[in-house]
């Protein structure tokens, strides 16, 4: 087994309600282990958005720990939990999330801004990703002049531009037509073969089937987590 | 990083081109304002200064001053003939001295050549007078000792009277009636133009002895006296010589204030200066108060430019933007909108001035002094900070995931 990147331990958030406490997610533990490729699944209510949220460093947990490549960064000040997500984590979101003023260069260059690199190197590494994911001759291309694939792939090399020990896609395929869908899981898949850590939320069966371990949660609780290996088809 | 800061704000000012240059139109016209104001008020000043700087700094006049509670009772006070004497018998270190006597009525229309009529100021003086206001006659000559000492009935005009009265354009030669007496035109100053609203070419000059016969030769005449000193290091003593001389002579008790003015060329320039420093700092407080009005502009539509942006700064943050930057970029905005606005008005400002300045006939040209440049930047700049740091603050307090999910 590989070393686990990131670990939840009890996790618990809770929203308060006017005077009522609303838990979303239930003492939750859980662990994504180096070069896993996960499909976080579950019906809507199930928590999956709160838990992608705690994840990704953009929400803390009420209480309990969240140990990221071994730091605990459940009780992080808003700007250093700014810092880990530029360091360690790379996001892919459904509606693309690109910078409409910037080209896909920039794009993709942008995230290394707040890593303080200079322009120089930030374009060439920039460059490398969008290679990587098939996109070396659109560098100047707007936003607005790409497809919505094409974007989806900008916004892929955006989240790989930093070499992060996890990426997190939520619903990344949830604007693309299905045979976009394909190639972009075909793109995840050759990531995962690469060794990277990719977490993706989905609620889409055919996309959960493609991935190598399947969480389902419900109402705040790991319903399944099973493994391709150990599932019977 | 603070490259990439003013990047980013530059970046955004230039997409809403149209829209940051509405934005900053309260700044335009503030700053215009204030330079247009300034820059006019301070070339009237410059002018004024240097006028007065040909005075020279060695200069003194004397001058009768009545205390405000005495002229309440009716007293005016005069400086007379009796008084130069003294001057000129008693104290030493005098270089050059004239009094210059302002024949009473001369302004009503007294002077006339053929039928037409000058309101031109008459002044009695002497000879001393060219070195004393450093003004020379551009066609024939001043008055001479001889011409003070005879009582010569003869009159130098400034240009203004040669046209009002129709003279030919060389005049000298010809006569001219002063209160009914004939005096001939022996000469004409070189022009000055207007000083402060009062035109230094509608005069005319005659020997001190003339002027003072014009009026029957009252003893009580009240005279201007204007000295130069021969080394301005014994200006101070030459002054208290004077002071304590007349005060003497006129009798003034030793708990009284002086009945007289002594003035440098110095001072007169101080208090002019005071004038226009007043008259800048009221008008440019005023135009101020629309620099402010246009931050609030400025406030307005930064606000409106944050919630536009709620999505881009939350995917910024997501990519690990801390509030610093995000604040930072907010407020680089604010300032270059500012500036940008505070660089038009300044260039308007200072088109605005020039063009007032010309338009008004005698009138100096516009002055912009560097003090003003930099004071209306920063305060561009300033006003960017203060209006911009509440919709920056707005902007960097935004929650990712609220940011992230806004449409």
């Amino acid at each position: 087994m590989n070393a686990s990147v990131l670990s939840l331990r009890n996790i618990i958030k809770s929203y308060a309600l006017g005077d009522e406490t609303l838990t979303v997610i239930h003492n939750l533990s859980l662990d994504v282990y180096r070069n896993d490729f996960v499909a976080l699944t579950g019906p809507s209510g199930s928590g999956k958005s709160t838990l992608m949220n705690i994840l990704g460093c953009l929400d803390r947990p009420t209480s309990g720990q969240y140990f990221l490549a071994g730091k605990d960064v459940s009780q992080l000040s808003q700007d250093e939990l700014s810092t880990v997500r530029n360091q360690r984590i790379g996001f892919i979101f459904q509606s693309f999330n690109l910078l409409p003023r910037h080209t896909a260069l920039d794009n993709v260059a942008h995230p290394l801004i707040f890593r303080g690199e200079n322009l120089a190197t930030r374009r060439e590494v920039a460059t490398q990703a969008l290679i990587e994911v098939g996109l070396g001759d659109r560098l100047d291309h707007f936003p607005n002049q790409l497809s919505g694939g094409q974007k989806q792939r900008v916004a892929v090399a955006r989240a790989l531009v930093g070499k992060p020990d996890i990426i997190l896609a939520d619903e990344p395929t949830g604007n693309l037509d299905s045979k976009t869908t394909d190639t972009m899981m075909s793109l995840f898949e050759t990531l995962h073969e690469r060794g990277h850590t990719l977490v993706i939320v989905t609620h889409e069966s055919d996309i959960a089937e493609r991935c190598k371990r399947r969480i389902t949660l419900r109402d705040g609780i790991v319903e399944f987590d099973t493994r391709e290996s150990d599932h019977v088809v | 990083m603070w490259f990439e800061i003013l990047r980013a704000a530059i970046l955004a000012v230039r997409a809403n081109a149209l829209r940051s240059v509405l934005t900053t139109l309260g700044i335009i016209v503030g700053v215009a304002s204030t330079i247009a104001v300034v820059s006019v008020v301070q070339g009237l000043s410059q002018s004024v200064g240097s006028q007065f700087q040909s005075l020279g700094s060695n200069g003194l006049t004397i001058e009768a001053f009545t205390p405000i509670n005495e002229r309440i009772q009716g007293k005016v006070s005069r400086l007379t003939h009796s008084d130069l004497a003294l001057i000129r018998q008693r104290v030493d270190g005098i270089s050059d001295i004239t009094p210059i006597l302002v024949v009473p009525g001369s302004t009503g229309g007294g002077t006339r050549y053929r039928s037409q009529t000058s309101m031109a100021m008459v002044f009695g003086t002497n000879k001393n007078y060219v070195n004393l206001d450093d003004r020379t006659p551009s066609l024939g000559r001043f008055i001479l000792s001889q011409d003070d000492k005879t009582r010569r009935k003869v009159a130098i005009l400034g240009s203004t009277v040669v046209t009002d009265l129709e003279l030919p354009e060389d005049p000298r030669g010809s006569f001219i009636t002063i209160a009914n007496e004939w005096f001939k035109v022996i000469g004409v100053m070189e022009e000055r133009g207007e000083l402060m609203g009062f035109d230094q070419d509608n005069v005319i000059f005659v020997p001190y002895s003339a002027g003072r016969a014009l009026q029957g030769h009252q003893t009580y005449t009240d005279i201007q006296i204007r000295l130069r000193v021969t080394h301005i290091e014994k200006m101070d003593t030459v002054r208290r010589k004077i002071e304590r001389l007349l005060r003497k002579h006129r009798d003034i008790p030793e708990d009284k204030v002086n009945d007289f003015k002594i003035q440098s060329s110095d001072q007169l320039l101080e208090s002019i200066d005071k004038v226009t420093n007043t008259v800048t700092a009221v008008l440019g407080g005023i135009v101020a108060i629309s620099l402010l009005v246009g931050g609030i502009g400025i406030m307005n539509i930064m606000l409106v430019s944050v919630t536009e942006r709620t999505r881009e700064i939350g995917i910024n943050k997501a990519l690990g933007a801390t509030r610093n930057f995000i604040l930072l970029q907010f407020l680089a905005e604010a300032v270059i909108l500012c500036l940008i606005g505070g660089f038009i008005g300044l260039g308007l400002g200072y088109g605005l001035g020039a063009l007032v300045a010309g338009m008004l006939p005698g009138f100096p040209p516009a002055q912009v002094p560097l003090w003003a440049v930099i004071l209306s930047l920063g305060f561009s700049a300033s006003v960017g900070i203060v209006f911009g740091i509440v919709p920056a603050a707005k902007a960097a307090n935004l929650d990712p995931i609220d940011a992230l999910r806004y449409e």
